[in-house]
Formats: C-alpha cells, structure tokens, sequence
C-alpha cells in the first residue's frame, strides 16, 4: 500500500501552487515542503473529497473557511487515501444514498403539503374568512363585478343587461316583487353585508353569487321556475355562500393552492400539466363542499320564512334533466355535487312545506315578466 | 502541458518564465454520457419529487460544468450544496408571498392604483428579478474556487437592478437598438465587481461594437417588417375604411373590407411581413447568440488576465440542428412507445373500452395517464435541450477561450467573502435564474 508520494498543495491564502510531500499516517494526511517543513495535517474526518476530473483526486478540509486544496496524482496513493476517508462521489456528485434520502423526504413533504391542501387549505380560509374585513370583499366584488358584467352581457337590441331597470308599470312591478323577495329571505338570513340582487337578461337557467354580496338571477331561471318558492329555493342558495363568505373564502383558497401547487411544488419542466390537476381536482373539492354548505342554508332559511325547502331540489332536477350532458364528466372534476345527491341532501335537511306564501299570484306573474320590457 | 509537467518545469533550476508567451486555451473535459446519465436521472427524479429534486440537480450540473472546465490542467470547482439552495428559496418565498399579497390588495383599490396595479406588478416583479439575478450571480462566484480561491462580488444588487431598468427606456424607444450599450454598461458593473481573490475584474466590451455585429441580423429580422408596413400603409385606401367603418353593422363592415383591394394587398404584406420576422428570428437566433457570446467572452478582464475567443458560428447552429435531429427521433420513438402502451392497455381490459362509461378510477386511470404521458415528454425534449444545446453550448464557449497573460493569477492572495442564496432562491421562485 502505497502510503506517501507527491501532490500540489494550495493553501488556500494565495494562488501559489506548490508541488508537496504527502505522507499518509494512523489519522491524518501529512502535507510537507520538498525540504520538510510540515504545510498541513489534516484529519482523515475533516476531508472531503471535491469535484475533480481526468482520475486525479482533489481533497479538501470539510467546513473550513478557506479553501485549501490538495491535488493527488498518483493513482496507488489517491485509492489509499480514499480508503481512510469518508466514502463520497469522487466526482463530488450527489451519490446514491443521498439521492434515495432526497426523494424519501421529497416524497413525505408532498404528503403532507397535499394533506394541507385536502384539509388544511378549506379549513384555514373558514377560519380565516369571518375575520377579513367586509370592505375587503366588497372591493374583490366590485372588482370582479365589472369581468363579469363584460363577460355575461350578451343584450342586443339596445336593452340593458339589468332587468326592470326601465320606467314602464311593468318593469316597476317586476321590480317591487323581486325586491320583495329578497327582503323577505334578506331579514331572517342575518348576513355579514347589504345583498345586491338583480335580475339579469340570460337565457341559462342558473344564478349566480359574486363577492360582497352581489347575486344575478338569470332570466332563463325564472321561466323555468314552476312556482316562487323555486326561485326563493335558488335564491336562498345563493344568499348561503353570502352568509359563508365563499368569495372570500375562495380567493383565500385560491391563494393557498397557488402557494402549494406552483410556488412549493411543481417547478420543473412539464411540471405545469401536475399543477393545473392538482389545482382543479382540489378546487372542485373545494367548491362542492361550499355547495352542499349553501345548499343547507338556503333549504333552512326556506323553512324559516315559511317557503317550501325542497323546491330547490325539485328545480334542480328538472334543470339536470335537461341539460344531461353533465354525466360524462367525472365527479372529481364538478364544482358541484350531482343534482340528485343535492335533492336527496335537501330532502333530510328539511321537510315539505305548503308552497306559495312569499308572494302572492300576480306578484309572481310581475316578476316572471320581469324582463319582457327594458 | 499537465500540471505536474508545469511544475516540475518549476521545480527544475532556472525556468525563465512560466508561461509561455502565447496565450493559453481553456478546455472542456466533461464526459458528455455523463451528463446525459445526470440530466435523465435528474429529470426523473424531479418529476418524482413534483420539482424538489432541481436543488441537487442544478448543483449536480454546476459541479460538473465547473469539474469540466479547465485552465492549465487545473478545473474549476463548484463548491455550493443543494442544501443551501433549498434554505435560500425557501427564504425567498418567504419574501415573496407577502409581495405577491400586496400586489393582489392594490389591485383591489378604486381609482387610479387599481388601473396602474397591473404595470406596478410587472415593475416589482422584474426589479426583484434583477436584483436576484445580480445575488444569484454572487452566490455562484463565492461558490467558484480555482487552485485555492474563491471568486466573489462586490456591489449592490439594489443598484444594478435599478440600472438595468433604467435601461429599458432607451431599449423599447429605440426598438431594442440600444440593448447592446444597455448590455455593455451592466456587464461593466458586472465585472467592476468581479473578483478572483484580490484581483478584480473588468469588462472591455464596447456596445458599439456589439451593435456593428448585429445590426444586420437587427436589419434582417425587423428591416422587412418595417417595410412591409411603410408598404401597407402606403397600399391600404384610408378614405374606404373610414367609410367602412362607418357602416353601423359589423358585418357590413367586413364586407366593405373585403371589397378593397387596398385593404387586402396591405393586409397580404403585413402577413408577410410579420412571417418574414418571425422565421428570420427563428433561424437567426443561434447566431446573434454565437456574436454575443464571443462578443461577450471577448471583454472579459481579471487583472492581467485578458480573454480572447475565436468561436465559430456554426458550432453553435450543428448544436442547434442535432437537438432538432434528437427531438424528431425522440418524438417517433415516444409515439411508438405510446400507441403499443395503449395497446396493451385496451388488451387488458375486458372488452372494449367504452371511454364514455366515465366511471370514478377510470376516469381517474385516463386523465392520469394523459398528464403522465405529457409530463415524461416534456421532460424527455428538455433533457436533450440541456445536453445537447445547453451543455454544447457551455463547452463550444469555453473551447473558444484564449486568454493571455494568464501569470496574472499566479500570485493572488485570498480576499474571502461568502454570501447566501436568497439571491439564487429569488432568482429560481421567480424564472430568472441561471446556470
């Protein structure tokens, strides 16, 4: 076993390169000058070998602050010292053992980072959402209000986007018994922040609840409603993601997801494709819970103002009927739960009751015309 | 000349000089099949770990690159760990998420700040990334140690990037013709505050110099373009479109368009036109990037120590034609691999498969597979764009480099500085880092 031979030693405080006697003893290596004079002894615990190439080792201290350097040419010597040191990648690569740890943590900080996004995500943004300003939220809607408005206003011919916005004794009707409406479902609800309701000109048979309290029925929905308490169904649905705070609530979780799939996790090349999932499948997860929640509200508050709870369910079936395309896409993927499986919650929240008392027959005609008129 | 040739030449009595007087060529020793093993490892691993593994990645390449890169039978060595990347990143996200929530909050004000908010983000965001793209270059050079020194930088990242932007003005007035002046200044910054142990830096690259190398590859690109809208201009009957589009209706107005002739030369050639510059950038890229990396390497200054370098633009399009060539390959083989998958895949299922039964886990199995699929793609055209343009790139570069009076750094004495990787963390979280 080869245990001295030469080396360029560097000291690590100029550039000077010296050729040296290199002695290998019990625990350490010894550095010298041609003439003896001792330069270094470092310990076979301190060294650690450093990125070289073309089979030369190149050795330096662990953890010191200068970067002294011996270079070992001799092949016989290089291996004798290698068996004394700790084991590593000549190359200074990252080694086997070290890449099997990587992943192992990798893999365990994924688990938990998408256990915070299955649990933790949703339930920070309910804890956190009740305490955010209400002005906040009234801002993101009126910030969000003036996409939306662009996006859903299809209205040829003149007439505005807002129905029973006109002068006509019709339009002024149509507007007395929708805000009847809502101020008899508004009351009882008890919200954090004034609703903004309107009836708008859309043929869809939906509704929809922007931040800070601002609701859009579609016209599409009150023709096809077959009675008031269908309409104060979805209208109650409606003021429960008001009362929720779901716009706050999904920004923040928005926000949250951003932060886990995009900014922690997914960085790399094609990574994009992972993310979009994540977010998607999460997202949706989200929003069907916020659904249901919305969904129990509006059928509790129908209740209490003396409406039929399970009209909601009625309409939503005929809806679902209708449209029938919503089969093909996997549950995971719907930001609400199937219309059954809503009908059928419904249904256990609350029972029946006798239909017709929020607003009297030539109310309801007034505001199912609402917007025959500008 | 080996290193143990060289010093035994010193140790023998009486060497004149050291140095040869001719200047001294770098070269590059990295074993390409090395790197391709790294990169696909490296690519697995990171589309495993949803991205944690590019930490020991980049610090894998680097410590190669670096391994790879040697100056009178001594190489350069990379000395950064992925640990430290890791820490930095994670600091910078720290940074970076309450940014990012004021800027999200700004945009929610009325008035004028809510309009601007958007310009502001665009202002913050590519400020932060000059700034971390000058700590990122510190980090990198602290990391840096040849025959015993480290590298290291002065200055202020603050101040840089303030320079950079500043410089954007006369960039987008002048259409980027004052970039090469723009790049000039702040490679002078750079390199002011470039440091081998005592011995600093300068950069001797003029931008003037620079423009006259590219004004024609400048000229080629945007040349016809501006004169296919001159010609556009000149061809279209204005008088007719302000009468076509008075008509009330849009369809009308379409109509009315299409009945002119004007309207449609000028169209034709600004179609052209803008082909014109997109194919001419196309092709032209790999070589306005060979002018401005000689250019580049051409300037660089450490004391004596000058750099000069004889690249050949075509080293850099082969590089670009083989990573073409591999990607065709890659791609048939990829949808070879992929129909006979799905053929074994619909084997195995009972039956047809009736992809409108979306049941749960079949759904699942599908989409699953689809993004799989996609991401082992774009991983696999990345991977060759590092090796084989990226990694060719690096050693055609360095291969070019001549630099004389290299006895320059014979005599350096150690000035240590180190520095963290918030910079790098910035300058990864952010998509302006580099190698």
């Amino acid at each position: 076993m080869t245990t001295s031979g030469t080396g360029i030693f560097y000291d690590g405080l100029t550039s000077d390169r010296r050729k040296v006697a290199v002695e290998i003893g019990g625990d350490a290596i010894e550095v010298r000058t041609p003439d003896g004079a001792l330069l270094a002894r470092w310990r076979f615990t301190d060294i650690s070998p450093v990125a070289t190439a073309a089979g030369d080792l190149r050795i330096g201290l662990a953890n010191a602050s200068v970067a002294a350097r011996l270079e070992i040419h001799d092949q016989a010597l290089a291996a004798t010292l290698l068996t004394r040191t700790k084991p590593s990648d000549r190359a200074g690569l990252t080694d086997r053992r070290t890449r099997a740890k990587v992943v192992a943590l990798s893999l365990a900080a994924i688990a938990t980072l998408v256990g915070g996004a299955v649990w933790g995500v949703p339930l920070l943004a309910d804890r956190i959402a009740p305490h955010l300003p209400v002005a906040l939220e009234m801002r993101l809607g009126a910030a969000i209000d003036a996409q939306v408005r662009q996006a859903l206003d299809t209205s040829k011919g003149g007439k505005p986007f807002e129905c029973g916005s006109g002068d006509s004794p019709r339009a002024a009707a149509g507007r007395t018994a929708f805000a009847k409406l809502v101020a008899a479902l508004e009351a009882p609800a008890e919200l954090p922040l004034p609703l903004r309701a309107l009836v708008v000109r859309r043929a869809d048979v939906n509704a929809i609840t922007l931040p800070g309290g601002r609701i859009y029925v579609f016209d599409g929905l009150l023709n096809k409603a077959n009675s008031i308490d269908e309409v104060a169904g979805v209208l109650g649905h409606e003021i429960g993601h008001v009362a929720h705070r779901d716009g706050t609530k999904s920004v923040l979780e928005t926000a949250g997801l951003s932060f886990l799939f995009g900014m922690l996790l997914g960085d790399f090349t094609g990574g994009s494709a992972v993310i979009i999932a994540a977010k998607t499948v999460l997202h949706t997860a989200y929003s069907r819970t916020a659904e249901a929640a919305a969904d129990e509200f509006g059928a509790k508050l129908m209740s209490k103002v003396g409406g039929d709870p399970q009209a909601l369910g009625a309409i939503l079936l005929r809806i679902s009927g209708i449209s029938g395309t919503a089969a093909v896409v996997p549950h995971f993927l719907l930001d609400h739960p199937a219309a059954q499986q809503r009908a059928d919650a419904i249904a256990k929240i609350a029972k029946p009751a006798p239909m017709g008392a929020l607003l009297s027959p030539p109310e309801w005609e007034a505001l199912k015309s609402i917007c025959t008129e500008g | 000349m080996t290193v143990i040739d060289r010093v035994d030449a010193a140790a023998t009595p009486a060497p004149p000089d050291l140095h040869p007087p001719s200047p001294v060529r770098l070269r590059f020793i990295g074993d390409r099949g090395d790197y391709w093993r790294l990169m696909i490892r490296g690519g697995a691993l990171q589309a495993i770990t949803l991205g944690i593994y590019r930490f020991w990645l980049f610090t894998d390449m680097r410590r190669f690159l670096w391994a790879g890169t040697e100056a009178e039978g001594e190489t350069l060595e990379y000395t950064g760990t992925p640990v430290e990347l890791l820490i930095g990143f994670l600091m910078a996200i720290g940074i970076l998420v309450p940014v990012y929530a004021l800027l999200f909050l700004a945009s929610l004000q009325f008035g004028i700040l809510s309009r601007l908010s958007g310009l502001v983000a665009v202002v913050v965001l590519a400020g932060f990334g000059q700034y971390a793209a000058y700590r990122a270059r510190r980090y990198r050079l602290t990391r840096t140690v040849f025959r015993g020194l480290r590298f290291h930088q002065a200055g202020s990242a603050v101040r840089y990037a303030v320079r950079a932007m500043l410089w954007w003005i006369p960039i987008g007035l002048t259409l980027g013709l004052a970039s090469p002046w723009a790049t000039a200044n702040l490679e002078r910054y750079k390199m002011r505050n470039t440091f081998y142990g005592n011995l600093g830096g300068s950069f001797a690259g003029s931008g003037g110099r620079l423009f006259g190398r590219g004004i024609l590859i400048w000229l080629l690109v945007v040349g016809p373009l501006g004169a296919a809208l001159v010609g556009a201009v000149a061809a279209i009957d204005w008088p007719a479109v302000t009468r076509a589009l008075g008509q009330a209706n849009a369809a009308n107005i379409a109509i009315a368009m299409q009945g002119n002739d004007g309207i449609k030369i000028g169209l034709a050639l600004l179609a052209s036109g803008v082909g014109w510059s997109v194919l001419a950038g196309v092709v032209l890229y790999p070589g306005y990037q060979a002018i401005a990396m000689r250019w580049w390497l051409g300037g660089l200054r450490l004391g004596g120590a000058a750099v000069a370098s004889d690249l050949r633009m075509r080293r850099y399009y082969f590089a670009y034609l083989r990573y073409l060539l591999y990607v065709v390959l890659f791609s048939i083989a990829y949808a070879v691999a992929a129909a006979i998958a799905l053929a074994l895949f619909r084997g195995a299922m009972p039956g047809r498969v009736d992809f409108s039964d979306m049941s749960l886990w079949r759904s699942g199995v599908v989409i699953g597979s689809g993004i799989v699929a996609y991401v082992i793609f774009i991983l696999g055209v990345s991977t060759i764009y590092q090796v084989v343009v990226k990694m060719r790139l690096w050693q055609v570069a360095v291969e070019s480099v001549l630099i004389s009076g290299i006895a320059a750094l014979d005599h350096v004495q150690a000035s240590d500085a180190t520095s963290s990787a918030v910079g790098e963390g910035l300058a990864d979280a952010l998509g302006t880092g580099a190698i």
